[in-house]
């Protein structure tokens, strides 16, 4: 990365930082003055209490043309409604895969249409969304995939 | 009728003769294998179809000149020779072993880089001799030659070359046409006068993404004379592609980058391609800045957001002129934005300013369809006529030469007031559910907008562009969507 690019990046975690103080202050931008080792960490009781649920949002070389990957850290592994575990890659549940240690990665956006201007507020946002969406399929079975469209389709 | 027919047959033997032709003109593709010729044989006062070996005594040959009309029997073989392979300041008896590459069952054989090799060759020699003369031809060359060209030493340097040549057929040596192909600065030089020959001859063109763009564009630069070539793309030739793609059927399975770069040396055996079978994408980023870094411009043809999103951070940081050609659903518009690093918008703006122009994308293979969809939600590949993809090949292929010509002197340069807008639309239609539905007909008018015309768009470079911009400066004007912060907060 050049000199401009380094100062490009961090100046843009800079502004993430702010914004995350500002909206939703129970992450932060940790290391954000090394671009190569820089991520979002924090602790998210859901709205029903059942858990407490530990985000990170990883940033990969390309950020921010490329995208940023979102995890749960904890709880480790998470079961599903029918008590199966959570699967690894589905539309249905918007999983993306999982990081080497077994925790969950969230499908924030697709690869193909990440947009360098969506800020980290918008994809933590859209994690705590995932959230309550998930407690609510544990309480109703339906899957994550459903109950968002249910939503978008109310919004609209 | 020339002096030979004249002289041989007479009017007595005319029915005689039309029924050869006729036989000649029926049998043309048999004859062409087996290279019979058609000869007035004067003992029998008959003509004859015969091998050049069962040649009677005396006979006269038919030609095509003596039929006059129509197809004709073959005339003889010839053979084409690239330059480099005419053997450079060779003293008599000197002899380069080649193989020659036979072309239409033995109508052509050609010798050296013009063109690729076929499957079909043969063992051929050059020889230097002088003083030709009757045997010389069989005493020189190998034993197996199928193929033999004698020069005479002194006219290796030069470009007046009287070469005898001869294809073995049947066992006999038969006479050939001998053809040298121009060099080098010759093959191009009727651009003469708009541009100078070799004005791009030492610019870099990189293509990333080979597939109908990418292909058309790659193949129009050549024909302009453009000699250094990066081709990147990992796709293969697939059946569906080859309607719109300049590659041909026969290349099907071919890797798209290997099948273009031998359609360039057909057309320019002087041309430097290297191909690179990878995906523009963030884990192969690295190599990437490498060749755009060797470029002096880049193409992006790519089918995927992604991909572009790469080559703009690569060429941003590089400093180096990209454009994006890309087409809308099913091609009802294409669209060009060139990246201009430093001085205009990226498409980090683009995307700020058209977020529509950049999410409506033709979607025009499986391949793509694939990347763009869920296993439970599949993409319809719905591809576009060559015909619209057409326009946004020529006027890439403009945009490219314009810029690498920026500071020569050409008949080109009135265009620089022409092309300075950082993004190019045009529209094949007036497409429902698009926002030019309501266009007036193009009809006579000139003054308003309407299809099948280059419109040049005013982009304007996005102060706080993640991409481009200094957000330190300007200030974040991140998306952070309102309607999701209402629902974050539902629950129970
Ligand atoms: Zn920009």
């Amino acid at each position: 990365m050049s000199l401009f690019g380094f100062s490009r990046v961090v100046d843009r975690l800079c502004h993430e930082e702010a914004a995350l103080r500002d909206h939703l202050p129970q992450f932060r931008v940790y290391d954000l003055h090394d671009p190569g080792r820089a991520f979002v960490s924090g602790w998210e009781r859901s709205p029903a209490n059942q858990y407490d649920y530990q985000l990170s949002l990883i940033f990969p070389s390309g950020y921010p043309d490329e995208m940023p990957l979102l995890y749960i850290l904890q709880p480790r592994p998470l079961y599903c409604y029918d008590g199966a575990q959570l699967p690894e890659l589905s539309h249905s549940f918007h999983t993306w895969g999982s990081g080497s240690n077994g925790q969950t990665q969230i499908c924030h956006c697709h690869r193909d249409e990440w947009d360098p201007w969506r800020s980290c507020v918008a994809v933590m946002l859209r994690s705590l969304l995932w959230i309550s969406l998930f407690e609510r399929h544990l309480r109703t079975g339906r899957t994550i995939d459903d109950l968002f469209e249910e939503i978008e389709r109310s919004i609209t | 009728m020339n002096s030979r027919f004249g002289a041989s047959g007479g009017s007595s033997n005319l029915s005689n003769v039309l029924q050869s032709i006729k036989k000649v003109n029926t049998s043309n593709d048999a004859l062409r294998q087996e290279r019979q010729r058609l000869v007035y044989n004067p003992s029998t006062r008959r003509f004859e179809q015969v091998t050049p070996a069962a040649r009677p005594e005396g006979a006269l040959d038919v030609t095509q000149g003596d039929l006059g009309w129509g197809v004709g029997p073959p005339s003889a073989p010839r053979i084409v020779i690239s330059p480099e392979q005419v053997p450079f300041r060779k003293a008599p008896g000197f002899c380069r072993r080649v193989r020659a590459t036979v072309w239409d069952h033995g109508d052509v054989y050609a010798i050296g880089g013009y063109g690729h090799e076929r499957e079909e060759t043969v063992s051929a020699s050059i020889c230097i001799m002088n003083n030709a003369g009757p045997g010389s031809r069989e005493a020189v060359g190998y034993a197996d030659d199928q193929m033999r060209v004698l020069l005479r030493g002194e006219e290796c340097d030069g470009n007046a070359r009287h070469a005898e040549g001869s294809v073995k057929i049947e066992g006999a040596w038969v006479r050939a046409d001998v053809q040298f192909l121009p060099g080098k600065d010759a093959l191009f030089s009727r651009f003469g006068g708009i541009i100078e020959t070799d004005a791009l001859d030492e610019s870099r063109v990189c293509i990333v993404g080979i597939g109908s763009i990418g292909s058309g564009v790659t193949v129009e630069l050549a024909k302009a004379g453009v000699t250094h070539f990066i081709l990147l793309d990992d796709d293969r030739l697939e059946p569906g592609n080859v309607s719109r793609h300049v590659s041909p059927i026969s290349h099907t399975g071919r890797c798209k980058t290997k099948s273009v770069a031998d359609l360039l040396r057909d057309k320019n055996p002087f041309i430097h391609v290297v191909t690179m079978e990878m995906k523009a994408d963030w884990p192969t980023v690295d190599a990437l800045r490498e060749t755009v870094r060797s470029s002096d411009i880049v193409v992006g043809g790519l089918d995927n957001h992604e991909g572009r999103m790469v080559l703009n951070r690569v060429c941003l940081d590089e400093g180096k002129c990209l454009l994006l050609p890309g087409m809308r659903r099913r091609a009802y518009a294409g669209q060009i934005l060139v990246v201009r690093p430093g001085t205009g918008p990226c498409y980090g703006c683009l995307i700020a300013a058209s977020p529509e122009s950049v999410r409506d994308q033709e979607v025009s293979s499986e391949r793509q369809a694939r990347g763009l969809g869920y296993t439970d939600k599949a993409v319809p590949v719905e591809p576009g006529l060559s015909n619209d993809v057409a326009p946004v090949v020529t006027m890439t292929t403009k945009l490219v030469i314009q810029h690498l010509l920026q500071d020569r002197a050409t008949k080109l340069r009135s265009l620089d007031a022409d092309l300075i807008a950082p993004l190019y639309l045009w529209l094949n239609r007036r497409e429902q559910d698009s926002p030019f539905a309501a266009l007036s007909p193009m009809g006579y008018g000139v003054d308003e907008m309407s299809v099948l015309r280059w419109y040049g768009l005013p982009l304007k470079r996005h102060p706080s562009c993640p991409c481009c911009g200094d957000v330190a400066k300007a200030g974040p004007e991140l998306h952070t969507p309102s309607a999701v912060s209402a629902l974050t907060g539902e629950g129970e």
